[in-house]
């Protein structure tokens, strides 16, 4: 077995998006399980956070997180978020 | 909607709420369809205004786009009558059926594009149905009928966008309340800036008859606040130093400075108005059937139109009999399409939902959701926690008995300033009061629903109810003579025990608030019988409070976890029960009632987060209201229910039979979700 070790992300602050997206938190979740050396990432979108078991003789924590950091802002940088206020429907 | 701006190139997702008239959508960026979106929206003749912020970028409406709607439903309406005037003087048919076709496609002119963006989406929707009904009736001659149907049915349309319109738009309006520039001290001068622009920690200025800009606290100064955006209640609050104040709130006397505790995107008026919209767009579980009905409903019936235009006609050939021409069955099976959109069904849950929401937040109850007030119109029973909700929550001591008051009340103060729990801190005011130092406590113990205990100078002490001071220690009969009358007058009482020896007792009073017995009363006339207490204390106490608030019955000396117990035990016996309480100490009872109702909790932010239903005035007043308004709004549904099934159904017997009329038929649909609509709109209304 190799060591592991956890960290656990806030994506609320690390997603630059106008407001929190839970389908960019989903997403980022689901790239973040192939950053190398991570064993499992978990999301729990709803509550904005992101945890991620990690071999830390294969990734570091401090790159990890600037992995995750990375992804995030890919990811906001690729999709665009709209709100619109629609009048006259019935 | 949703599905149509999905399928445009570059969506990943897309969503209408109908509650809110928001669309919100992702997009890819490389693509940036957002101009698509906005054409095609526009297309189908709705207004649509970007929020956030790129809100700067949305192209602009021109006069046209506005009002195109209303210029067709006008001219559409204008050359019906032309038409009409013209053939009754007798002027040749081909004149007038030149100016019906004309008002047929003025008339449509909104129906035909969402028709086309529906079809393209492959949804069967009412404007499809309708361009369907329109062009058969054209079809077999009948060119007025269709022109007055198209007409009534845009017209009908634009009543319903009008009236929902101004139900969306009412709980924004409160964000009006919000100054749009704050007073703020810098470099010892004041300087006027955008509320966005305040940090948290910043000092405000707020002169008399200003409204204050950002939520916090009162530096210094006080005065009388209005605070209706936030509690509904009018009467100016007074408030002083140390005080919570909220944006929006209009100071009507002193000169106040207020420390700023939170930003302007996150101020309690921001949280209410985003809360409540959430709620609105929550859906009810009447809805949940609506929904049901309206997937099996439009289905049968157009299958329905397709057998009566069909099977009748060809049978009758077949069989050479006279059953009419294919005509008239054709007539019959449009007049089914027109009536099998559900419009008045699906809109009739919605409407009263909204409506209800909305009223209830401006008289200062945050309604969590539609489904809180179905459950409100089912109540039986409410249980109250005692303090802070039956009584005030400021208790004071109003007796204390001992050998030597002063070391008695030094000893007894030690021990509770370790504690939270507000007759503790009575007991902690009331020695600050008098002047007494305190002394430090070594092993302290938290016994809950039985007291403190702790060390010292040496001597081991314990401040416990009486029951439980008669368990583990001495107490003097003279003692517990006067410690009964005491708990007969509502008091709460605590022994002082010194290694199991009573040194005397004081009595702490939290005074029942003034309005409960007449809310109590209210809710009895609101049919709700059953009002029960929950509180610590013990029987004799409980007993003398729950008189003077008038409640049926009181449940004394539960430990909290025994609350949550009683309320199952309530259940139990009454069925669907409502618990009322400060929403933090409580959480776990108001979690196990059906529906739990947090007070005073325009103060509180965890009582607005957890609670399903928070009444933001710390006061009773608002609740007989509120189950009133669930009652009106379950009957409100029952009725725009009711109607739009029955008038359908009488509409699709009449039709088959060949009695029914187009005209019928939309009044039918549009009519009725016009009636609907008004029906709903009254629940706004304060009673």
């Amino acid at each position: 077995m190799p060591p592991t070790e956890s960290e656990t992300f806030q994506l609320l602050a690390l997603l630059p998006a106008p407001y929190y997206c839970a389908g960019c938190a989903e997403r980022v979740c689901a790239q973040a399980s192939g950053i190398g050396g991570v064993i499992e990432a978990t999301c729990m979108a709803e509550e904005g956070s992101l945890a991620v078991t990690f071999d830390p003789l294969a990734i570091s924590s401090e790159r990890l997180g600037e992995r995750v950091r990375e992804l995030a802002l890919e990811v906001t940088g690729a999709v665009g978020h709209a709100v619109y206020r629609l009048t006259g429907l019935d | 909607m949703g599905a149509s701006v999905a399928a445009v190139n570059g969506v990943h997702s897309a969503d209408v709420n109908f509650a809110s008239g928001l669309l919100t959508f992702e997009y890819d960026a490389a693509v940036d369809p957002r101009t698509a979106v906005v054409t095609l929206v526009r297309g189908t003749g709705h207004g649509v205004e970007q929020l956030g912020e790129h809100a700067e970028d949305s192209p602009q409406q021109s006069w046209w786009e506005r009002n195109r709607a209303t210029a067709a439903i006008s001219a559409s309406g204008l050359l019906i009558v032309v038409g009409w005037v013209l053939g009754t003087f007798g002027t040749p048919a081909p004149a007038s059926t030149v100016l019906y076709a004309l008002a047929i496609l003025a008339g449509g002119l909104i129906t035909w594009r969402r028709a086309f963006v529906s079809i393209r989406a492959r949804m069967l929707d009412m404007n499809v149905l309708m361009t369907i009904a329109v062009i058969g009736a054209a079809a077999i001659g009948e060119w007025q009928e269709g022109a007055t149907v198209i007409f009534l049915f845009a017209l009908g349309g634009w009543l319903e966008s009008r009236s929902l319109e101004r139900t969306r738009r009412s709980i924004r309006d409160l964000l009006a309340f919000e100054p749009e520039q704050a007073r703020v001290r810098r470099a010892e001068r004041e300087e006027l800036v955008a509320p966005a622009d305040v940090r948290v920690g910043e000092t405000l200025i707020v002169r008399p008859g200003e409204r204050v800009a950002l939520d916090g606290v009162i530096a210094s100064g006080a005065s009388a606040l209005d605070e209706a955006p936030i509690t509904g209640e009018s009467i100016p609050a007074d408030k002083g130093a140390g005080d919570r104040v909220f944006a929006g709130s209009l100071n009507t006397s002193g000169l106040l400075e207020v420390e700023v505790t939170a930003l302007s995107t996150d101020s309690t008026l921001t949280r209410i108005i985003y809360l409540v919209e959430e709620a609105q767009a929550a859906k009810a579980p009447s809805q949940q059937f609506v929904d049901r009905f309206s997937r099996l409903y439009t289905p049968i019936v157009v299958w329905l139109a397709v057998g009566v235009a069909t099977v009748p006609p060809v049978a009758a050939w077949a069989l050479g009999a006279e059953w009419g021409g294919f005509e008239s069955w054709l007539y019959r099976a449009l007049v089914l399409l027109v009536i099998s959109c559900p419009c008045a069904l699906v809109i009739s849950t919605p409407v009263a939902i909204v409506s209800a929401i909305t009223r209830a937040s401006r008289d200062g109850v945050l309604i969590k959701g539609g489904a809180f007030l179905e459950i409100a119109a089912k109540v039986r029973a409410i249980a109250f926690d005692k303090t802070g909700t039956l009584t005030h929550g400021h208790p004071v001591v109003v007796e204390l008995s001992a050998e030597e008051p002063h070391a008695f009340l030094a000893l007894a103060a030690s021990l509770e300033a370790n504690s939270n729990h507000p007759l503790a801190r009575a007991v902690v005011a009331e020695a600050e009061r008098e002047g007494v130092s305190l002394q430090p406590v070594n092993d302290f113990e938290e016994l809950p629903g039985r007291g403190v205990g702790g060390v010292v100078a040496g001597r081991k002490l314990r401040l416990v109810s009486p029951s439980f001071a008669a368990e583990i220690g001495q107490v003097s009969n003279t003692i517990s003579q006067h410690i009964l009358l005491a708990e007969e007058a509502g008091r709460t009482v605590f022994v002082l025990l010194d290694d199991g020896e009573a040194l005397g007792y004081l009595a702490v009073a939290d005074e029942v608030r003034t309005n409960a017995s007449d809310t109590m009363q209210r809710l009895r006339s609101a049919g709700i019988e059953h009002l029960v207490m929950l509180t610590g204390d013990n029987e004799r106490t409980a007993e003398a409070v729950a008189t003077i608030a008038g409640l049926t019955e009181s449940r004394a000396r539960l430990l909290p976890g025994d609350k949550t117990s009683a309320v199952a035990e309530l259940q139990e016996r009454y069925g669907v029960v409502a618990m009322i309480g400060d929403g933090v100490n409580d959480a776990p009872a108001l979690a196990t009632a059906d529906l739990g109702i947090a007070m005073g909790a325009a103060g509180s932010d965890t009582a607005v987060e957890t609670a399903d239903v928070a009444l933001m005035r710390d006061d009773l007043s608002a609740l007989p209201g509120f189950f009133d308004l669930g009652r009106r709004t379950v009957a409100n549904i029952r009725q725009n229910v009711a109607l739009s099934i029955v008038v359908k159904l009488v509409v699709l017997v009449l039709a088959v039979f060949g009695k029914a009329t187009l005209w019928m038929a939309v009044f039918a649909d549009t009519g009725v979700a016009l009636i609907v609509i008004a029906n709903g709109l009254r629940l706004l209304k304060k009673r």
